[in-house]
């Protein structure tokens, strides 16, 4: 695989998942026997290039967030590996994660949840600098009005609490938390599934933007294929806990090679009427 | 087009809610029409006010709220001058209404064989052996496997698309002029969404129904609608046919908007841009235009006094003074080339 940013210079891959399998046993009847299993993630081989985004889609239920789960530790593989770096993570204990963390960071779907109501932003912004011990404390202040600044976020916002934003400025909030430790990797699970249309467009250049400024790379889950198109420049498409197509995205959207991807691109509505009249054939139940 | 021939006509409807800090106008000035046999779409962002507005239109609005102003004309009949046995006659008999989630609409407890049933024999009258007769066509029609089999299922064996097709076959099966949709695919995935509003749309042109589907989603707006009404801050700010309106959007609002969605069919470096801003809080209390604050265009006037939704082109209407101004302008000139 080569530097999609620069085919000449091979590349080693910042994250890399190899055969990874994650299981959900069924249990039935009294003795809570387990009867069958749920393959969320069936035997997936992925690899991710520093500075590059790849866009996992798939649709619910194929198992695009358990990866995302797996691979910030927030649930254990039942088999394979996941290397960062070229190191083995899958399986570290939580004193381990804790020095990972500041490399590798999430950002939710649902900034409604993933804050906490009783904080206020700057709180919230300052919390990962003191555990991780980032930096001295008297430039924590200084570092939180930075962040602030970064996802375009008045510096006021500080004193005042999750509800009192909207949910785009929210998800500013999550992101700024997310870039605060300064990590190489972050996962995007759903980020502006959760948003309005015209603040969609806002999320999705501040993270291209931040892309650009940070050298970050992205692991970008949506099931939305206008939204992992606009940021992507990988595509993975996974189907039932299996990953069916990789590919460039313009190789991804111009030639769709497996079934499912061309089920998927042809039954995604287009915002343009004119388009309809071609489309009509496949829309048959 | 005529006024005798609209099925459906919401005229300056004003819907207010009280919260615990007083009274709020959630919906304002909206005025639209429905065609027989069309489909129109209310598309609007969260907090628009397009579901209050369908919900006015059923009168489903919960006990907090009411319709201050307008009329909801149904077929030459004002629906919020009925008395209660009057809408019912009207309500899953003229007008059908299907929602986001099925599962909350339909009853957990009951199969859907006892539902469809229930519905089509208070609807059209038939005997109970009719009514399943009719129910078992009915989920053939919206393309369930083993309609028999399937009335004695309970909601919950049933995926969210089944479910859905559930919600159309018995929305359907009353034979309604009009059918509300409110939001109907989004909680389903794009594959099973597809097929949906295929189905929604080949039903209802075969029984000569009406849609009124309400979205925030632009590319459903793009492939089923006829006309369109987008909905910002409670208000209709612009309302157009489909085709004009993905091609020379006017209000400013609409044109963000459709400059914001990324594309499927987009070239790889296009930029995506972005509305400024969010929807203002308490937008009610805003004297003049809702858009002001994330507007391009906005002048002093702007967010003085509001602009009226105004013909802007044939059948085209926009509430906005920029575009009043641009076209008054163009007239003019017009006029004194002549």
């Amino acid at each position: 695989m080569h530097n999609p940013k620069d085919p000449a210079v091979p590349l080693q891959p910042l994250l890399a998942l190899e055969n990874l399998k994650k299981y959900y046993p069924v249990r039935k009847g009294i003795i809570n026997h387990t009867v069958d299993h749920v393959k969320a993630v069936d035997g997936v081989d992925l690899t991710i290039y520093p500075g590059e985004t790849l866009g996992l889609v798939g649709e619910s239920g194929s198992g695009k967030s358990t990866i995302a789960k797996l691979i910030v530790g927030l649930e254990t593989p039942t088999e394979g590996r996941i290397l960062f770096d070229g190191q083995d993570i899958s399986r570290l204990s939580p004193r381990e994660m804790i020095g990972l963390r500041s490399e590798l960071q999430i950002v939710f779907q649902d900034p409604y949840s993933s804050l906490n109501p009783r904080k206020r932003v700057g709180d919230l912004l300052a919390e990962p600098l003191k555990v991780h011990r980032i930096m001295p404390a008297k430039d924590i202040s200084r570092e939180v009005d930075r962040l602030l600044e970064l996802v375009g976020l008045p510096k006021n916002s500080r004193g005042r609490y999750p509800h009192e934003f909207s949910g785009g400025q929210r998800q500013r909030v999550g992101i700024a938390r997310a870039l605060s430790l300064k990590p190489r990797l972050v996962v995007c699970d759903e980020p502006v599934s959760a948003l309005d249309v015209s603040i969609q467009a806002q999320i999705l250049n501040l993270l291209k933007e931040l892309q650009r400024e940070l050298g970050l790379t992205y692991l970008f889950i949506a099931h939305g294929l206008g939204a992992v198109k606009y940021v992507s420049d990988r595509i993975a498409v996974m189907y039932s806990g299996k990953i069916v197509e990789t590919g460039k995205v313009d190789e991804i959207f111009r030639e769709p090679k497996h079934e499912y991807t061309r089920t998927l691109l042809d039954a995604s509505p287009i915002a343009d009427p004119r388009q309809r009249n071609k489309r009509r054939a496949f829309h048959s139940h | 087009m005529s006024e005798m021939n609209e099925l459906l006509k919401v005229d300056h409807l004003r819907v207010a809610f009280d919260s615990d800090r007083g009274g709020t106008v959630g919906v304002d000035d909206v005025s639209f029409r429905v065609m027989p046999g069309e489909t129109l779409a209310i598309v609007g962002e969260s907090g628009s006010g397009k579901s209050v507005t369908a919900l006015s239109i059923m009168r489903l609005l919960g006990g907090n709220s009411r319709v201050e102003e307008g009329r909801i004309m149904f077929d030459g009949r004002d629906l919020l001058e009925l008395d209660d046995p009057g809408m019912r006659s009207i309500r899953g008999n003229q007008i059908s209404m299907i929602f986001q989630e099925p599962m909350t609409s339909l009853n957990p407890v009951l199969s859907i064989g006892f539902q469809m049933r229930e519905a089509i024999m208070l609807h059209m009258g038939q005997s109970k052996k009719e009514a399943h007769a009719t129910a078992i066509r009915m989920l053939e029609k919206v393309g369930l496997p083993r309609p028999e089999k399937m009335m004695n299922e309970y909601p919950f064996a049933l995926s969210g698309g089944m479910r859905q097709r559930v919600m159309i076959a018995m929305a359907l099966s009353c034979k309604p002029k009009l059918l509300i949709a409110d939001e109907p695919t989004t909680a389903l995935d794009v594959t099973v969404q597809a097929q949906i509003m295929t189905l929604m749309q080949e039903l209802c042109r075969e029984a000569g129904a009406a849609i009124l589907l309400i979205t925030h989603d632009l590319g459903v707006v793009a492939e089923m609608a006829d006309r369109v009404v987008v909905m910002y801050a409670g208000q209709v700010v612009e309302e157009a046919d489909v085709f004009e309106l993905f091609e020379q959007p006017k209000h400013p609002y609409t044109q963000g908007l459709l400059k914001s969605i990324p594309r499927i069919d987009a070239a790889n470096d296009e930029q995506l841009e972005s509305i400024p801003g969010a929807v203002p809080a308490r937008y009610e209390s805003i004297p003049g235009c809702r858009f002001t604050n994330r507007c391009p265009y906005a002048t002093d006037r702007c967010a003085k006094e509001m602009p009226l939704l105004s013909a802007t082109g044939e059948d085209h209407f926009t509430r906005c003074w920029e575009v009043r101004r641009a076209e008054n302008g163009l007239r003019e000139e017009e006029d004194s080339h002549a």
